[in-house]
């Protein structure tokens, strides 16, 4: 012992650490403590053989000595009955602290023998206590130890000293200790006279051993709760503990055949009480499944085998016997849809169909959602028409901002113009667009002194002006691309439109134009009855304040026209395309011209856009207000050009065909002013959005032709506007692609769109689903695959699970291939019916099985699992994914239902 | 496993959806242009390993979903950046706009020493540029950033952005590894050398 030369005391730190096995004293000189200032230059190495470390296991005996006033002493004794060095306490309970420390920290597991707090250890404490009230001033009470004449009473200090011994006790083998050594017991027991006996025991070395062993496998093999947390006891830093030398205990011994015995009893306790813990913990796992996860599938199992065998799927022939709507439901989990009849089952699955509906029925409701669509379509699409003239005004303003360059090559735009109108209203524009109309050449328009002209001329403030200009507005918008130079054009058809004034409330009633006929658009018919209006028109620009509440009177009256023209069926002839001047000839001319400068982009288009324009032109002239609808067809881009006579008009239809959409133009949007500026700017915000992501959605898919792309913005931007509050989200063209592609109709499409996101709407952001998802899937990946769990556990993040974040947000839409996105899809919807309505948790689960062994066994973290998905994605064999995933839901069903 | 690298640098690329962030990702990796990118949901990323001085300096960069709707899977991700890419289109003022924005939620979610840098992508469109360079560099200069103009279809400037940044973060890094951990000198090591043991075991001790 390196303490045997000190002879002084030592002052150190004294402290108490517990682990989940063991319980620790250790002792550091003060020399070594962080902060010690004094004799900093000293070698402190010398000190660190002064450290102590003893593991309380080994510990046998604890003695304390009390040394009068000056507080006391403890000596540990070890199984080997080697002393530890004395640990001197200062004055002042900090030795009954430590040795109540030491009890508490020896729980569960162990205990002090005489316990200090047990009844017999209250009762001396108690004593203690009184005692340290009789002597006052004297902080630690004076304990008694009274040599008896038994084996255990070995202690050889004098009488008057207060010494105690304890004895470090396992708990699992006291019983045994106690029955082998019933003498033991006996002289533990404290004395009447209110000395405190604690008894040193005579244990033998070979028990001791054995005790350890026990108490060290106990330890290690224990199902308990595990003890973490430390426990210390810590004397003030400058308190003087001091190690002095004690002598050596005495140690009986045991028969060998006895500690055996006591080993295998105390094993096949803990081997009995691990197999109970083990039933328990499956117990409550099974509660936690049930508890946590049967909100997940159904509660009743549906066999695939009966009344047959559903895993051939809907079949045709099967299709046209269904009587009852489970079946369907049934056949369409286990085995899907046959492709050829998807168009007419989908509405059933997704609920836009009821079943056993008549065809009469379907087909009201058909008609009835057409309606509808084309009601709220021709809506967004006024709407639309602000949005794009206002973009239009901006863009012009970026250019302006670039000065320097002119980015047009035919004519370059009149932008120090526009320049000072850019933040005002939507239709201020027009007076630069409407000042380019008599002259081609647009650099005129630059003239500051013309536009004050054309506003000067704004003595012409009937409502009629306000239309024009609006319609103005909106056509100047087709041309999106176009740059402001197609503006004579524009100003042809705003000048078309006033001379209409006496129809401008008709014009809300084109709004209500079945859709059915995208390429119907009503034309400016009398524009052409007055050629001039053309060149004054236009130039009467509203002044900007006046401006507003005029088109608000236009709008106000407007909608009433709408509505009735809604009710009243369209007649099935439409006006295609009504020449300016009524004359075929001419209107035939403009669409061609605008065909011809479509080039090869849209050729067929334009040209069968002639040819109506054609047809049409001869028929009689329907009274509609100036402006078009102008839905799906690219051939529309002809339209301008069919419109008005000028030579322009190439120029127009050139440079219109930017997008084919873009020519989108409603009657309606004459009463912009109804909308309110931030109505406009959320659902501009959102048309861009949306042009973004339709524009660049599975281009690579044979389906999305520009056509075809078309129709699913129309349905997007139909949802869109139905559902301003909550916009356009990044994934939605994901949802609406796959159904347009089965259904091919705007209509219907919609209308199962909005079913489907009745489900889905909830997993984009601010619906709080995705979280419930996450939170599914571990408990699931819990009870279903440990060893994965484990995984994810020890890799923290995982547990956010955004690696399926895609997975849920689209339903797999890209995580498969087409033809596999469908049949997944008939299958989560059929199993919401039918087996679980969270049925996506279970092909996450399936996709995660599939690839476990590469997970597991390269030990994947989050970032690797992202990466790994994301290259796997379309990669995945789809039906043995979906079979899987079956297969989970019956795991989780059968474990239920089982209990 | 043996390590590769010397850095590992993690980047993050955001900015307004279809300003070409995986475009840019994708040139940078893959030195590949496709047009027919689908908007990006939820994260991705992308890996490489350049040489810098010497040193490999793996890149694993973060392609986020443009939408700010989705900052909130986006954010989580702020936070291990070590360097962040603003990318506008400069033929999309809003987008530049934007950048602002961007710039206000870098500072409430990732780590105030993050590197940062400015691109303004499509640079190849000048017929339809809407945002000069000279705005970009005065907003870079107000931001105390670096920028550059680059185009993920035409190969401009990608490969330097991405060295630029990474340099900028090497620098950064070591910088820090030498305050932190100053040359050994016999002398310093005698000094700190028994004050660390008892600092360990006491703050064990102070767990408690």
């Amino acid at each position: 012992m390196p303490q045997k030369d000190v002879t002084q005391p030592m002052p150190g730190y004294l402290s108490l650490h517990q682990t989940y096995n063991s319980l620790t004293i250790k002792w550091t000189p003060n020399q070594l403590m962080n902060g010690y200032s004094e004799a900093e230059d000293k070698d402190k190495s010398i000190y660190w053989d002064y450290a102590m470390n003893v593991k309380v296991d080994e510990i046998v005996y604890v003695h304390c000595h009390q040394q009068g006033d000056n507080g006391g002493t403890v000596v540990l004794v070890g199984q080997d009955g080697v002393q530890r060095p004395p640990i001197h306490f200062p004055k002042g309970g900090h030795l009954l602290a430590f040795l109540s420390c030491l009890e508490t920290g020896l729980l569960p597991r162990g205990q002090l023998d005489p316990p200090l707090w047990s009844q017999r250890g209250k009762a001396a404490v108690t004593e203690l206590r009184e005692e340290q009230e009789e002597r006052e001033g004297k902080v630690f009470p004076r304990l008694h130890r009274r040599g008896r004449n038994q084996p255990a009473a070995r202690l050889e200090d004098s009488e008057e000293s207060s010494d105690y011994v304890f004895r470090i006790v396992s708990k699992s083998s006291h019983e045994d200790f106690c029955k082998s050594l019933p003498e033991v017991r006996r002289g533990n027991r404290p004395e009447r006279d209110g000395s405190r006996n604690a008894v040193g025991q005579a244990l033998g070395q070979g028990v001791g051993q054995a005790r350890g062993r026990v108490r060290a496998a106990l330890a290690s093999s224990s199902t308990a709760s595990s003890t973490s947390s430390s426990k210390s006891l810590s004397l003030e830093p400058g308190g003087s503990i001091s190690i002095t030398s004690h002598e050596p205990p005495h140690t009986p011994k045991l028969t060998t055949g006895d500690s055996i015995q006591m080993v295998c009893d105390t094993m096949r306790r803990q081997i009995i009480s691990r197999a109970f813990y083990g039933w328990l913990a499956y117990c409550r796992h099974l509660r936690t499944v049930r508890t946590h996860l049967s909100g997940l599938v159904s509660p009743s199992i549906v066999s695939p085998d009966e009344p047959s065998d559903a895993r051939l799927g809907v079949t045709p022939e099967r299709w046209a016997q269904l009587q009852c709507r489970e079946e369907l439901f049934r056949l369409a989990y286990f085995g899907g849809v046959c492709h050829d009849i998807r168009k007419q089952v989908w509405p059933y699955l997704l609920g836009h169909y009821v079943f056993g509906s008549t065809d009469e029925d379907r087909r009201a409701l058909d008609a009835t959602t057409r309606q509808n669509y084309e009601t709220t379509m021709s809506e967004w699409l006024a709407v639309e028409a602000i949005v794009r003239q206002r973009d239009k005004e901006t863009m012009a303003a970026n250019l302006a901002k670039l000065s320097s360059e002119s980015t047009s090559g035919e004519a370059p735009p009149p932008t120090p113009n526009l320049q000072h109108d850019l933040s005002n209203d939507v239709f201020e524009d027009n007076v630069s667009l409407s000042d380019d109309d008599n002259d081609p050449v647009v650099v005129d328009g630059e003239d500051a002194a013309g536009q004050n002209d054309s506003q000067d001329n704004s003595d012409a403030p009937d409502t009629a002006v306000a239309t024009a200009a609006a319609a103005a507005a909106t056509v100047a918008a087709a041309p999106a691309g176009a740059e402001v130079t197609s503006s004579p054009a524009v100003a042809a058809a705003a000048a078309a439109a006033s001379a209409s004034t006496s129809e401008e409330e008709v014009s809300g009633s084109v709004a209500s134009r079945p859709r059915t006929r995208p390429r119907t658009r009503p034309q400016a018919p009398e524009a052409d009855t007055q050629p001039e209006a053309a060149s004054d028109v236009p130039q009467p620009e509203v002044p900007q304040p006046a401006e507003e509440p005029r088109a608000e009177e236009v709008a106000a009256e407007v909608p009433a026209a709408a509505e009735g023209e809604a009710a009243e069926p369209q007649k099935p002839k439409p006006v295609e395309s009504a020449a300016p001047n009524g004359e075929p000839g001419e209107a035939e001319a403009g669409a061609e011209a605008g065909a011809g400068a479509e080039a090869g982009d849209d050729l067929t288009d334009a040209a069968n856009l002639a040819a109506e324009a054609e047809d049409t032109a001869e028929a009689p002239l329907k009274s509609y207000a100036a402006a078009k609808i102008v839905m799906t067809k690219p051939s529309v881009d002809a339209a301008p050009g069919a419109e008005t006579e000028k030579p322009e008009d190439n120029k127009l239809a050139g440079t219109s065909q930017q997008g084919n959409r873009s020519n989108c133009v409603s009657p309606a949007s004459s009463q912009g002013g109804v909308y309110s500026t931030e109505l406009l700017e959320t659902f501009g915000l959102n048309i861009h959005r949306i042009d973004k992501d339709v524009q660049r959605c599975d281009r690579n898919y044979w389906y999305f032709t520009t056509d075809n792309l078309e129709k699913l913005r129309n349905v997007m931007c139909t949802y869109v506007w139905e559902h301003l509050d909550i916009g356009y989200m990044q994934g939605m063209c994901d949802l609406v692609a796959p159904l347009l592609v089965i259904l091919d109709d705007e209509s219907s499409t919609y209308a199962c769109f909005c079913r489907l996101m009745d489900r889905m709407g909830a997993n984009f952001p601010n619906g709080g689903a995705m979280d419930q998802h996450f939170a599914n899937m571990r408990s699931l990946i819990q009870i279903l695959d440990s060893e994965m769990f484990e995984l994810m556990h020890q890799n923290g993040d995982y547990t956010h699970f955004y690696f399926c974040y895609r997975w849920f947000l689209l339903d797999f839409k890209r995580e498969l291939l087409y033809d596999d996105v469908f049949s997944t899809w008939e299958t989560i919807w059929a199993a919401q019916h039918l087996a679980s309505s969270h049925f996506v948790l279970f092909i996450a689960l399936a996709l995660v099985q599939t690839y476990r062994e590469i997970i597991l066994s390269n030990s994947m973290d989050f970032t690797d699992i992202i990466k790994f998905f994301n290259e796997m994605a379309e990669r995945h064999d789809a039906k043995a994914v979906l079979s899987l995933a079956r297969d989970l839901v019956l795991q989780l069903q059968t474990l239920i239902e089982n209990k | 496993m043996a390590k590769t690298y010397d850095y590992l640098f993690k980047l993050l690329l955001i900015g307004d959806s279809g300003v070409g962030k995986t475009c840019v990702l994708f040139r940078f990796s893959e030195d590949a242009f496709n047009t027919s990118f689908i908007s990006t949901i939820g994260i991705d990323f992308k890996i490489r390993t350049i040489e810098l001085d010497g040193k490999k300096i793996k890149l694993q960069i973060w392609d986020t979903a443009g939408q700010e709707r989705f900052r909130t899977i986006t954010t989580a991700y702020y936070r291990g950046a070590m360097g962040i890419m603003l990318v506008y289109d400069i033929t999309n003022e809003k987008s530049f706009e934007n950048i602002k924005n961007w710039i206000r939620n870098i500072e409430e979610n990732a780590s105030a020493d993050v590197e940062k840098m400015l691109l303004g992508n499509k640079c190849e469109l000048s017929e339809k540029r809407q945002v000069t360079k000279d705005r970009g560099d005065a907003l870079a200069i107000e931001y105390g950033i670096k920028f550059m103009e680059t185009s993920a279809k035409a190969s401009i400037n990608v490969e330097e952005a991405f060295y630029t940044l990474a340099r900028d973060i090497k620098a950064k890094t070591e910088k820090k590894l030498e305050a932190s951990n100053p040359p050994k000198g016999g002398h310093q090591l005698k000094a700190t050398e028994p004050q660390r043991k008892p600092t360990n075991w006491l703050s064990r001790c102070s767990l408690l």
